[in-house]
C-alpha cells in the first residue's frame, strides 16, 4: 500500500489508527501491539501475499538467532545470523547481476533466474542486521517476539526506512504516553504527513515529468542538447530529493501521531557546505548505519589516513551496491566516497594552514554549497541512468557535445505541465512557455529547497532561529488549518489527475 | 505567551476543525459519488443527480461497470450504440439475457471494442448475447496500435480495478463538478446505470448540437481548428483519412465471432446508420470523395464470409429524416428500437420495408450491386437537388 494513495489515506490509516487507540483502554500494551503488528502485516501483503510468508520466515530466524545471541555471545552464531541476512538479501537482489558479471567474465552464458525483489528487503534487511548486532553487543535484552515483530514490521517505517535501533522504537512503545491518544501527537504528525505527501504529488511527481523523458531518450541513445539535459538532470536532484524526503516526512507524520517519534532522516542536504555535511543531511539514518556497522567496524579513521580514505570508498561502494545490482551504483558510491577523500583532505589543509576564517565568511559558504550541490548533481547521473551508455550520453548532453537550444522535436512541448500552467492561467495557448515554464518551473524548485525551512523546521522538530521561520513555523491556529487542508486537498487533486507513482526508494 | 492550558485547547479545537472538515469533504465524496465507484449509491435529484464526469471518463466507467455489474447481454460499438440503443428495450429484457449494459464508447477501433468484448467475458463468463454495431472508419488502419489509458484494466475484477482507480472515488474536481451541476440543474452528458447516454437526445437538444455542428472557432497557433464550416469534412477526414482496411481490425471482429461461437454466445451484427443527407450527399460520398468505395464494398464483403450481419446503412424513410438524427452521425432512441425490432423480428408498422437488409454469404453480391444502385441514384438525386 502506498502512503500516497486513496486506500491508505481514507481507510487503512484511520482504521488503524482508532482500532490502536480503542485498545488502549487495555491494561497492557498487548493488544495494541498486536493491531500495530496486524495492520503492519496488512499493509506489507497489500502488495503481494506471498512477500508476507518472506518477511515472516525472515523474522523467525532472526529471532531465533537472537535469543540464541542472548543466551550465549557466539561469534559464529552471531556471523551466521549476519551471513544469512546476507544470504537472503543477496539472492533476491544481486542474483541476476552476479549470475550476468559472471557470464560477462568467464564467456558463457549462464542462466539468469527473474527473481522478484521483495518490498522494502534491503531496509528490512539493514533493520534485522542492526538488531541482531545490538543483541549481540548486549544492548538489546527484551526476548518479546511480539515486540520483535512490531519493530521489524512497524509500517510507517517498513518499506523504505527511515532506519531505526530496537532501542530507539521499542522503547517508546513501554512508555504509558505512547498508549493513549495525544492531539498535539496527531496535529503535528498530520501536518508533517501531509507536507510530505505534498512534496511527493505536487513536486517530486511533477519534478518525474521533466526527467523521465531525459532519461529514457538518453537510454533509448538519442543525443539530447545542453538545456534539455540540464533540465532533466536538475529535475531528477529534485525529485529524489522531493520524492524519498516526502516519504520519510510520511513516515515520521504517521509514527507520531501513532505517539512514536522516528529519528529524521533528511535535513535540507542541498544546503551543506561539503560532501561531509551533505551526508549527515542526506539519508541520515542509512549514513549512520553505514558509518556504525562499515566503516567503524573496518577501522574508521583509528590507522591513519590511507586506512581511513581506504575505508571511506569501501563504505560508499557497499552503500552504492546496497541501493540497486547495477554498476552505475556502485560509481555513484565510489564517486561519493572519492568526493568525501578529497573534502577530509582539504579539512587537513585548512587545519594545517589554519584557513578557518576563510571557511567561516559567507561567501566560502555560498561557493562550496554551490560547488557541493553541483557534484552530488553530477553523481545523480549515474544514479539514475540504467547503463553507462546513458550516462555517457548524459555526460554528452550536459556539457553542450550535443548543441545547445530546445528544438523544435523536444519532449519539452510535450509536458503535461506547460498544458497544465495554461490551463491553469487560461494563457493563450499559441504563447510558447517551453523554455521559459521550465526555468520558471526549476528556479522555483531551487528557491523552495534553498530559501525555505525544511518540514522539520517547520513543525518545530529542528529549532532555528529567523523571522521566515517564525512567520511559517506551524501553530494550532485556523491559518494553519486552512493550509493544511488546502495542500492536501490539492495533493489529492493532484492524485486524481496524475497516475500514482510509487516512491523511487521503494526499488532500493 | 499561551498558557498550557490554552495550548491545549487550541490543540483540540484544531484536531476537531482538521477531523470535521475532512469527513465533510469524505461525505460529499460519498454523496456525489461522480464516478460511482463507491458501494453507495443513493441517488437525490438536485444534489447528485447529474454525473458529467460519468461521460467524459466513459471509458474508466464502463471497464468498470462491466466488472461489477457482470452483464449477460453487452451492446458493443461506438458513440451510435452509446448514444442510440437503449439497454431497456423489451426485446433485450428477456429472462436470462439480464442484466444488459451498453458498452458503446466514443470512437473506438475495433481491436479497441476486441477488448471491451473480452472484459465483458471475463467479468461475466456466462455471457449470453452481444450486439455488436459496426462503424467502417473503426477498421482503418491508421488507428492501429493507438494506445489506450485502460491497458491494464481490461480483464481485471471489480476489486483489482477498484485497487487500480481508486483515486477517481475522492477526485476533489468531479465531487464538486457532480453536485454544482445538480445543485444548478445543468444540462449535461451523462452515462444512466445500464451505459447508456443520459439525458435522451432530442430531450435537451440544447446539449446535442455539437460534433458535426460545432458552434466554435479555436485557434491555435493562427491554425483554425475546428469551424462550424468545416467541423463534418474535418471529422470525416480524421476518421476516413488515409484509410486501408486493417488486419489488426479484421482479426478482432474474427476473434469475437470465434469465440462467441465456442462458447454459444448469441451475436447480431449490424452496420450503423449515420443521416442519409438526400442534398448533400451521405457519409457513402465521403467514401467515393475519398477513394474508399472499392474498400467499403470489399469490407461489406468480408464482413459476410465472417459473419451474417444486418446492414441499415442505405436510403430509406428512416435515414432520410433529420428528425430521426441528433446531428450527421447520431439516431435517437426510436432508430435505436427499430434497428432492434428488426433484427430480433418484432412486428413493428413504423418500420419501412427497406430499413435493414439481412446479409449474408449467399445474397451479397446482390446486396452490393443494389447498394452501388442506391448510391449512383442518390448521386444524381444530390446533383439534381443542387447538392
Amino acid at each position: 500500500m502506498l502512503f500516497n494513495s486513496f486506500p491508505f489515506i481514507f481507510l487503512f490509516f484511520p482504521i488503524t489508527l482508532l482500532i490502536y487507540f480503542l485498545l488502549s483502554k487495555s491494561k497492557t500494551s498487548f493488544l495494541q501491539l498486536m493491531w500495530i503488528a496486524t495492520a503492519s502485516f496488512i499493509f506489507y501483503g497489500y502488495w503481494k501475499k506471498t512477500y508476507l510468508i518472506l518477511l515472516l520466515g525472515s523474522v523467525c530466524f532472526n529471532f531465533a538467532f537472537a535469543q540464541y545471541l542472548m543466551q550465549d555471545k557466539n561469534k559464529f552464531i552471531f556471523i551466521l545470523g549476519l551471513l544469512f541476512n546476507v544470504a537472503v538479501l543477496f539472492y533476491f537482489k544481486y542474483t541476476a547481476f552476479f549470475i550476468h558479471n559472471i557470464s560477462k567474465l568467464t564467456g558463457f552464458h549462464f542462466f539468469i533466474p527473474n527473481i522478484a525483489l521483495p518490498l522494502g528487503i534491503s531496509f528490512i534487511t539493514f533493520q534485522k542486521i542492526a538488531y541482531l548486532v545490538d543483541v549481540y553487543r548486549g544492548k538489546v535484552k527484551d526476548n518479546n517476539f511480539l515486540n520483535y515483530l512490531v519493530f521489524i514490521s512497524f509500517f510507517p517505517q517498513l518499506i523504505a526506512g527511515p532506519i531505526v535501533h530496537y532501542n530507539q522504537i521499542m522503547s517508546q512503545f513501554s512508555n504509558i504516553r505512547t498508549k493513549f491518544f495525544s492531539y498535539r501527537y496527531f496535529n503535528v504528525g498530520m501536518t508533517l504527513f501531509v507536507i510530505g505527501l505534498a512534496k511527493k504529488v505536487l513536486l517530486a511527481d511533477t519534478a518525474a515529468l521533466y526527467a523521465d523523458p531525459v532519461f529514457a531518450a538518453m537510454n533509448q541513445g538519442i543525443s539530447l542538447t545542453f538545456q534539455e539535459t540540464w533540465i532533466g538532470i536538475l529535475a531528477y536532484t529534485f525529485q529524489i530529493y522531493f520524492d524519498f524526503s516526502g516519504y520519510s516526512d510520511m513516515a515520521i507524520g504517521l509514527a507520531r501521531v501513532l505517539g512514536i517519534r522516528l529519528p529524521l532522516n533528511f535535513n535540507s542536504p542541498y544546503k551543506a557546505v561539503n560532501i561531509i555535511d551533505f551526508w549527515r543531511r542526506w539519508h541520515m539514518t542509512l549514513s549512520r548505519f553505514l558509518r556504525d556497522y562499515i566503516y567503524i567496524p573496518l577501522g574508521g579513521n583509528r590507522n591513519g589516513n590511507i586506512r581511513k580514505y581506504t575505508n571511506l570508498m569501501i563504505t560508499m561502494l557497499v552503500g552504492g551496491l546496497w541501493h540497486g545490482a547495477n554498476w552505475t551504483f556502485v560509481i555513484w558510491g565510489g564517486l561519493h566516497g572519492l568526493y568525501l577523500m578529497v573534502n577530509h583532505m582539504w579539512v587537513s589543509v585548512c587545519n594545517t594552514f589554519r584557513l578557518h576564517r576563510i571557511v567561516q565568511t559567507y561567501f566560502y559558504k555560498l561557493t562550496s554549497t554551490f560547488i557541493t550541490f553541483s557534484f552530488v548533481i553530477f553523481a545523480w547521473v549515474f544514479f539514475r541512468s540504467p547503463n553507462l551508455a546513458t550516462v555517457k550520453k548524459a555526460f554528452h548532453g550536459l556539457f553542450g557535445l550535443h548543441g545547445f537550444g530546445i528544438p523544435e522535436t523536444s519532449y519539452l512541448h510535450q509536458m503535461p505541465l506547460i498544458n497544465m500552467i495554461k490551463s491553469i492561467f487560461t494563457l493563450d495557448p499559441s504563447f510558447s512557455v517551453t523554455g521559459l515554464g521550465s526555468c520558471l518551473y526549476l528556479i522555483l524548485m531551487l528557491a523552495i529547497i534553498w530559501l525555505l525551512p525544511n518540514s522539520q523546521e517547520l513543525v518545530r522538530i529542528i529549532r532555528k532561529p529567523g523571522l521566515l521561520l517564525k512567520l511559517l513555523v506551524w501553530k494550532p491556529n485556523l491559518a494553519h488549518l486552512m493550509i493544511t487542508m488546502s495542500l492536501l486537498y490539492i495533493s489529492l487533486g493532484f492524485m486524481c489527475d496524475f497516475e500514482i507513482k510509487p516512491f523511487e526508494y521503494f526499488a532500493f | 505567551m499561551p498558557s498550557v492550558e490554552s495550548f491545549k485547547v487550541r490543540h483540540r479545537v484544531w484536531f476537531f476543525s482538521f477531523l470535521i472538515g475532512n469527513l465533510f469533504i469524505i461525505f460529499l465524496a460519498i454523496i456525489a459519488n461522480p464516478y460511482r465507484l463507491l458501494p453507495i449509491s443513493l441517488t437525490i435529484t438536485g444534489i447528485n443527480d447529474i454525473k458529467p464526469n460519468l461521460y467524459e471518463y466513459q471509458r474508466y466507467v464502463k471497464v468498470f461497470d462491466m466488472a461489477h455489474k457482470r452483464p449477460k447481454t453487452v451492446l458493443l460499438g461506438s458513440s451510435r450504440i452509446l448514444w442510440g440503443v437503449d439497454p431497456k428495450h423489451p426485446v433485450l429484457q428477456q429472462k436470462h439475457y439480464t442484466p444488459v449494459y451498453n458498452g458503446g464508447v466514443l470512437g473506438p477501433p475495433m481491436y479497441e471494442i476486441k477488448k471491451y468484448f473480452d472484459h465483458a467475458l471475463t467479468s461475466q463468463p456466462n455471457l449470453k448475447r452481444v450486439i455488436l454495431g459496426l462503424d467502417f472508419y473503426a477498421f482503418n488502419q491508421k488507428f492501429d496500435g493507438r494506445t489506450f489509458l485502460l491497458e491494464d484494466s481490461f480483464g481485471k475484477n471489480e476489486k483489482q480495478l477498484l485497487k487500480i482507480h481508486s483515486n477517481l472515488a475522492y477526485d476533489v474536481k468531479a465531487i464538486f463538478l457532480t453536485l454544482k451541476d445538480s445543485i444548478l440543474r445543468k444540462q449535461c452528458k451523462s452515462l444512466r446505470e445500464d451505459g447508456r447516454l443520459t439525458p435522451a437526445p432530442l430531450e435537451m437538444r440544447e446539449i446535442y448540437k455539437d460534433f458535426f455542428k460545432i458552434d466554435e472557432k479555436r485557434q491555435v497557433n493562427n491554425k483554425t481548428l475546428v469551424t462550424k464550416e468545416n467541423a463534418a469534412p474535418q471529422m470525416r477526414n480524421i476518421l476516413y483519412g488515409d484509410f486501408k482496411l486493417s488486419k489488426i481490425d479484421m482479426d478482432a471482429l474474427r476473434h469475437i465471432v470465434d469465440v462467441c461461437q465456442k462458447h454459444n454466445i448469441e451475436l447480431y451484427i449490424f452496420t450503423t446508420p449515420p443521416y442519409m443527407d438526400k442534398k448533400k450527399g451521405s457519409e457513402l460520398l465521403v467514401y467515393h470523395k475519398n477513394g474508399i468505395w472499392n474498400d467499403y464494398i470489399n469490407f461489406l464483403r468480408e464482413l459476410a464470409s465472417i459473419h451474417p450481419y444486418w446492414n441499415f446503412v442505405s436510403w430509406n424513410e428512416i435515414t432520410t429524416d433529420k428528425n430521426n438524427y441528433v446531428d450527421g452521425s447520431h439516431f435517437v432512441f426510436s432508430v435505436g428500437d427499430m434497428i432492434l425490432n428488426r433484427m430480433f423480428n418484432i412486428p413493428d408498422s413504423s418500420i419501412p420495408k427497406n430499413f435493414g437488409n439481412y446479409v449474408t454469404v449467399k445474397n451479397v453480391d446482390q446486396f452490393v450491386q443494389n447498394l452501388e444502385l442506391a448510391y449512383e441514384q442518390s448521386v444524381k438525386s444530390a446533383q439534381y437537388n443542387g447538392g
